[in-house]
């Protein structure tokens, strides 16, 4: 099989969460552990769960991109204003670089616009038709997102959303990787965005994989998820000497359970693949790496699945927590807000530990962290995200170019 | 970007409309699918499946040998109808099968497991551009990941409240894809620039200009520049003459 020899710098990120707007907010509760999970506001719902809902109040879209207005269009704008608009910045000098039409957007997402279509929904049983103002293809369509970034920026690259469940947006950056390491694009915003919906919340309670408290991740306890949303955008540009500085991305590896729709293999046969292929990519053994930031999704076959898999690829132990009990489970962002918790680690030097862990299963047989610990040599990280239909996606980090 | 098509499948919900585009025979009664897993599945991804199986089957690749791209603009859209009415009418508990079997990467999740394939699988969305989006994953796979890669561009009809257009669904295109090679029959895409396009109104269908390239690649000699995206976005394919 032909391998990427590209790493490929990423030169600004940035993320909201239900931490606040921003990648401060989110190293500060990662940092202290603190859990953002409440009960939701949003909307009213029939299930006792806590989320992680975004609860500032959100920008609104400009008037010539209104057909585009969903919260998940918000969120990403949000993402795109946080931290004093340092990606939208990154952008806007990437398009004096590049050119507009060299600057790709991919986006990972599991909802898209569905919180308005389910309004749109509401108002379709009473009346009979759907509202005036909703827009089925800028709105609902999987590639809503995308193109409203696009739009938004004025570029007029590439642009597609990956949708593949919980690992979209970490399959987004390995498409983005794949773009620029591929020449169709000198740079691509990547990331994630997905907002809190009825769908999800349901859908999830129906299969009782929902914890009515706040989730604990990889707890003997462990009760199963809290959802959240957020968004997540990355800049990837072309390898380039006054890049060598920044963080790169090393290696992404993709595989296919083949098993089942919603159960992980039992002994994360697909995981392992995964982890497998992203550490061949980034030419790194399985010692060279310093933090594994994993899936943990807190349901009770999904971490035990993903504890197999990093038991049978790292045997001889590795720093590894989960970070869904501070954020919630993000779904279609996921793979992005936690390949932006995997940089802050590597540039921060800081290795989060896994929120709400009272005591580690004893059936993984293997160490997690439970507090945060900072340490000078964090220099490579893995992010690992998995999905519904058994779509697998590891991405792995490094603090500079050519294998750290 | 150039690529050679190794093989073709299609499948159409209606047998008149596969004949109307000269397709006969392309139901899509998928050999991989038990009758059971037939009547789970919805016609996105028995479509999807059915075209997939036929386009390995015209390359004389294994079905689980190779990673796949599905690509649609909508995907399991009468589910997500389902479960909308569901909530609407506060229809609960949601039904646990139809809540997974709405994911965009449904069809994905189903291809890896009856074809025991554990490649990666994308599944992709990309409005009107969904065809010329999926070519490029395809195109930027086959330059760095791998050889082959199966493109899988379906699309069903949406009901009502969601209906899109008067553009061509019920219907998938599957195209078996390898690098570029003078022995086989390829083809070539690009972009010419637009100036100044707005937004278009018409919704173009990504599933409509990926039966016209599949029926270019069966036929090279009728064949011209095709279109590939609205023309706004300026994308089209030519199908590159092989020995």
């Amino acid at each position: 099989m032909k391998q990427l020899s590209q790493s490929i710098p990423i030169t600004a990120y940035s993320a909201v969460t239900a931490c606040g707007l921003g990648n401060t907010p989110l190293y500060m509760a990662l940092e202290s552990g603190k859990n953002c999970l409440q009960p939701l506001e949003l909307f009213h719902i029939d299930i006792p769960t806590c989320v992680g809902e975004v609860r500032e109040v959100l920008p609104e879209i400009s008037e010539s991109l209104r057909r585009f207005d969903t919260r998940n269009a918000r969120l990403a704008l949000a993402t795109l204003n946080c931290e004093k608009g340092s990606v939208r910045h990154a952008v806007m000098h990437a398009i004096e670089q590049y050119g507009a039409d060299r600057i790709g957007v991919v986006i990972g997402t599991s909802t898209s616009g569905m919180y308005e279509t389910e309004l749109a929904y509401e108002y379709f049983r009473d009346k009979q038709h759907m509202p005036e103002s909703f827009d089925f293809l800028n709105q609902h369509a999987w590639g809503a997102t995308a193109d409203y970034l696009k739009y938004e920026l004025g570029l007029s690259g590439p642009a597609y959303a990956i949708s593949t469940a919980c690992s979209s947006s970490s399959k987004a950056i390995a498409s983005a990787q794949r773009l620029i390491a591929s020449g169709v694009c000198d740079a691509v915003l990547a990331g994630g965005v997905d907002s809190l919906c009825r769908l999800t919340l349901y859908g999830f309670s129906s299969l009782e994989l929902l914890s009515e408290k706040p989730c604990t991740p990889l707890d003997k306890n462990r009760q199963g998820i809290n959802l959240g949303e957020g968004g997540a955008l990355l800049l990837l540009e072309k390898p380039d000497s006054q890049h060598a500085d920044r963080p790169h991305l090393l290696g992404c590896g993709e595989s296919s359970d083949a098993y089942h729709m919603t159960a992980p293999h039992p002994d994360g046969l697909g995981a392992q693949q995964a982890m497998h292929i992203a550490l061949t990519q980034a030419g790194l053994s399985t010692k060279e790496i310093d933090y594994v930031n994993l899936h943990a999704t807190g349901t009770v076959m999904n971490d035990a699945s993903e504890m197999k898999a990093i038991k049978a690829i790292f045997q001889s132990g590795v720093k590894c927590s989960g970070t869904k009990g501070i954020t919630g489970h993000t779904l279609g962002a996921a793979g992005a807000i936690e390949s932006i918790i995997s940089l802050l680690a590597l540039e921060c030097g800081m290795m989060p530990g896994t929120a709400g862990l009272t005591e580690a299963d004893t059936a993984f047989q293997y160490d997690v962290m439970g507090a945060s610990e900072t340490t000078a040599s964090v220099r490579t990280v893995m992010s690992n995200n998995f999905g519904f239909g058994g779509n697998n996606a590891s991405l792995i980090f490094g603090q500079y170019a050519d294998n750290g | 970007m150039r690529f050679s098509v190794l093989g073709v499948g299609t499948s159409f919900v209606e047998s008149a409309m596969a004949e109307t585009h000269g397709f006969a025979d392309c139901d899509m009664n998928s050999q991989l699918l038990s009758p059971r897993l037939r009547r789970r599945m919805s016609s996105a991804t028995r479509l999807a499946l059915t075209a997939g199986e036929r386009a390995c089957a015209d390359a004389n690749v294994d079905v689980s040998s190779v990673p796949s791209v599905f690509a649609s603009i909508a995907g399991e859209i009468k589910v997500t109808d389902t479960l909308c009415r569901n909530i609407a009418g506060r229809d609960f508990p949601l039904s646990p099968t139809q809540f997974h079997n709405s994911v965009h990467n449904t069809a994905a999740g189903y291809w890896s497991m009856v074809t025991k394939n554990k490649h990666a699988a994308q599944a992709l969305g990309a409005g009107e551009n969904t065809w010329v989006m999926g070519l490029l994953e395809s195109c930027c796979q086959l330059r760095s990941l791998t050889d082959k890669v199966l493109l899988i561009c379906y699309e069903e009809a949406a009901p009502e409240p969601l209906v899109m257009g008067e553009q061509i669904s019920d219907c998938a295109v599957a195209m078996l894809l390898g690098i570029p090679s003078d022995k086989k029959r390829s083809v070539c895409i690009y972009q010419q620039r637009v100036e100044h396009a707005g937004a278009s109104t018409e919704l173009w269908s990504p599933v409509s200009a990926a039966l016209a390239l599949a029926k270019a690649v069966r036929h090279p000699q009728n064949s011209s520049k095709l279109p590939i995206s609205s023309t706004a976005h300026g994308w089209y394919a030519e199908v590159v003459h092989g020995e």
